[in-house]
């Protein structure tokens, strides 16, 4: 080691500051300590931890139901099964633990009462993770146990005095007779094991809330620790009425709820017998059906001007080039409780049939972008890039990032992705600034080709139709000009947030300053790109919204003749490019909640391939479209 | 919570930020800081419901150091695609270039700490990236003063060591 030629002080080791005997350690230490912890960091981190404790004594809260899900079968059989007797097995005993607490009494009777019915029925809900909830309804008599799922014909009985399971399609009459898991028979066969470990936890009564009960560190679900079981015990009857067992850990959250309960309920004998029923021929390796969505789309009968399709909150929308399909990103409205939050989804819609043609879950990614000719679709979730078949939805590749990325462009031509950086400093900017940058990377590999750093997140990127221009902003502003092949910085322009280039390369749209004195007018500004061009930059504004105007998307229509821009306001204003006056102005997005303030917002714009059709999304949860006839013709195409 | 149960919310109120702090100086990215803080107000938690906390600012310190290089460990066994291809970026820089070089010596820092054995990478990560004093980290650490010293000297000799393989590997 050379750590003594620098002439530091040799102190001893008791504070970092004065060891420092190797000036690019000390270096590389100050770059690290120089790093600024964001406070809403620190109050994410805050709200997420509060509510720990929180959690564990609050009402419990419906399930919100999925939207569709694939239940990978028989993989998911074991939990489920495993789950589904542990939870039988919990909600008979677990009033007996309970025994030994101050609520001794109370519950001894609940005990009594549900040792000696014969038989109980119950709905139960599961989600596991993000989003996916099972629905199903359960009869338990004695070792048996029938569940049937809710959404799909799908129902399973397990006979654990024989060992075996039968799996029923009910669309199909396919059967599967099948023996147990050995682990589910060793979760089930020996209660006395799972009843010792509640028993170390207790358990005690929620306050306030009177025949309620809650115990932690149970043992059910085929998982050694769950933090919170609460047992809502029915007044007149003492017998249990609502199980929740729960993990509120943010990061693999899971809820159960069994309730409805009918004790004692007379039932045929038939729907626990693990015979082969009547009709059924058996087929090896059932395999449970995809479950329809619930919240079925409307269909869109032709003729109807104003078509919707009601859904989650749309972030972004993309048209199929044949302009026949819709891919939509979608998430939850902005208002959600962060406990009942669901992943963003990948959804695609046949527009001729209103059907839903999948549906992909993406966690939190919030950008997605397609490739011109409709070829594929990026998103971005946390720090992996997904590129997806448009057609199908499913991931065809992947690659990670070291950055964390928010917007996405393909080039014209559909070989690179450009990403927007947004990351806390350094990158690009000293200390713990925000700070942003663009990374171009070759579709075909996912290689980085190049990235640059710029002192603003990116929060907004753009590709030129020609492919030579990539306009970048930020929320704040500045908008710049970057030339695509070289990556250098032409040009800065006064403007912030979203961006458009017009069809012809001539002109980049951007979001201008409003007026203070008249915040309900949105601006627009229209920039030529080719700064010698000699023409000047053109202004837009709005009509007076119904409240103070934030414009969140822009596009120009194919033959720009026509700029539309999406406004938080809940209004969706379209100009006419020569004129510069506003044609008209669509405000739909707000009747749904009509009296709500503020309206609902519109995110995203966009125009179909042929022109004929503007699709617009909003926070109201649904797309609608818009055919010419509305809005005075504004989507017109030349006829060619 | 039963016995000497602890005010959660202000628990929580007190330690957010200095959990996050030493987690990101530690992890260096945010999304992961944020992982590693809510892991170790849920291990909190768990241990306040179960037992109770004795000493709830050592727990959550010592928590956030010892999972923060839990996580550093597990990323250093599957290194991300870009790290790896970033060394050949052109990149055009708005900033300064010592300032990307800085970047770049604090990431392969936080790499080398990882692979210290546990005892000098907690004594280094809470002494050297949070400032902690020698006293405090003894306590933290339900260590010696003296043990302190030991592990931050055998840490720093070891990571001056490698900076110094690292440098002479390199053209200069």
């Amino acid at each position: 080691m050379n750590d003594r030629k620098n002439g530091a002080m040799n102190t001893p080791h008791d504070t970092p500051a004065d060891d420092s005997p190797n000036p690019r350690l000390d270096a590389a230490l100050d770059t690290i300590r120089q790093t600024i912890v964001p406070a809403e960091a620190v109050q994410r981190v805050t709200s997420v931890a509060r509510r720990l404790s929180v959690e564990s004594i609050a009402p419990v809260k419906g399930i919100r139901p999925s939207d569709r899900f694939t239940i990978p079968w028989p993989r998911r059989a074991l939990a489920l099964t495993a789950g589904l007797l542990a939870l039988s097995i919990a909600a008979l005993f677990v009033p007996g633990i309970v025994a030994q607490r101050r609520a001794a009494a109370a519950f001894a009777e609940v005990v009594e009462r549900a040792k000696e019915a014969t038989s109980a029925r119950f709905s139960i809900s599961q989600r596991w993770g993000q989003g996916h909830t099972l629905k199903g309804r359960q009869l338990v008599a004695g070792r048996r146990t029938r569940y049937e799922m809710v959404d799909a014909p799908f129902v399973m009985i397990i006979d654990l005095e024989r060992g075996r399971q039968l799996t029923l399609d009910t669309k199909n009459k396919l059967a599967e007779l099948s023996p147990l898991p050995k682990e589910v028979i060793d979760l089930v066969t020996d209660p006395v094991e799972q009843l010792s470990r509640v028993a170390e936890q207790g358990v005690e009564p929620v306050p306030g809330e009177p025949d309620t009960f809650r115990g932690k560190g149970i043992a059910a679900l085929g998982q050694a620790n769950i933090p919170d079981m609460v047992v809502v015990v029915d007044h007149d009857t003492r017998l249990p009425n609502r199980i929740v067992i729960r993990d509120p850990d943010p990061k693999h959250p899971f809820e159960v709820v069994l309730a409805d309960f009918q004790w004692d309920a007379p039932f045929d004998e038939s729907l626990l017998s693990i015979d082969l029923p009547d009709g059924y021929t058996t087929h090896e390796g059932l395999v449970s059906p995809v479950v329809a969505p619930q919240k079925a789309t409307p269909p869109l009968p032709p003729g109807i001007d104003n078509r919707v399709i009601h859904d989650r909150v749309p972030a972004a929308v993309f048209w199929s080039v044949d302009g026949t399909r819709l891919t939509t990103l979608v998430r939850d409205p902005e208002n959600t409780d962060p406990r009942s939050s669901e992943s963003n989804m990948l959804r695609q819609w046949d527009l001729s049939t209103g059907a839903l043609r999948w549906s992909e879950n993406v966690l939190g990614a919030g950008h997605a972008a397609m490739t011109g000719e409709g070829r594929f679709l990026a998103d971005v979730v946390g720090y992996e890039i997904q590129l997806r078949d448009a057609e199908t939805g499913a991931t065809n590749s992947t690659w990670t990032t070291k950055e964390r990325l928010g917007p996405l462009a393909f080039s014209p031509d559909g070989t690179t992705l450009a990403a927007g950086i947004t990351e806390w400093g350094p990158y690009g900017g000293r200390g713990g600034a925000m700070a942003g940058g663009i990374e171009w990377w070759n579709v075909a590999d996912g290689t980085l080709l190049r990235s640059i750093a710029l002192d603003r997140p990116t929060t907004h990127l753009a590709w030129s139709s020609d492919s030579r221009w990539i306009a970048a902003s930020s929320n704040e502003g500045p908008v710049r000009l970057i030339d695509a092949g070289s990556g250098e910085v032409v040009r800065d322009i006064p403007g912030r947030g979203p961006l458009a280039f017009s069809s012809d390369g001539a002109w980049l749209a951007c979001v201008a300053d409003g007026d203070p004195a008249r915040p309900a007018i949105g601006r627009v500004s229209l920039h030529p790109v080719s700064a010698d061009a000699g023409t000047e930059p053109k202004t837009l504004e709005t009509a007076a919204g119904r409240s103070a105007s934030t414009l969140l998307d822009l596009a120009f229509s194919h033959d720009d003749v026509v700029l539309v821009a999406a406004d938080w306001n809940g209004d969706v204003t379209l100009w006419d490019l020569e004129s510069g006056r506003v044609v008209t102005t669509l405000r739909d997005h707000g009747d749904r909640l009509l009296g709500t303030d503020p309206a609902p917002g519109v995110h995203v714009v966009t125009p179909s391939p042929d022109g004929q059709t503007l699709a617009t999304g909003g926070e109201d949860g649904t797309v609608r479209l818009w055919s010419p006839g509305q809005g005075g013709g504004a989507v017109r195409r030349e006829d060619r | 919570m039963g016995h000497e149960a602890i005010d959660w919310e202000r628990f929580v109120t007190n330690h957010a930020e200095r959990v996050l702090r030493i987690a990101l100086r530690i992890v260096g990215r945010l999304d992961d800081a944020e992982d590693v803080s809510q892991e170790v107000f849920k291990e909190c938690f768990q241990v306040e419901a179960k037992t109770g906390m004795l000493d709830p600012t050592a727990l959550a310190v010592r928590l956030a150091t010892v999972r923060s290089l839990d996580r550093l460990r597990r990323r250093r066994a599957r290194p991300a695609v870009g790290a790896e291809l970033r060394d050949s970026d052109r990149v055009t820089a708005i900033g300064p270039v010592e300032e990307a070089e800085a970047q770049e010596l604090a990431d392969w820092l936080r790499d080398a700490v990882a692979r210290l054995p546990p005892r000098q990478a907690e004594v280094f990560s809470l002494m050297a990236l949070e400032q902690a004093s020698r006293e405090e980290v003894a306590t933290l650490l339900g260590i010696s003063p003296d043990a302190v010293s030991t592990a931050l000297f055998k840490a720093r000799q070891e990571l001056g060591a490698a900076l110094d393989r690292r440098s002479g590997g390199r053209v200069q």
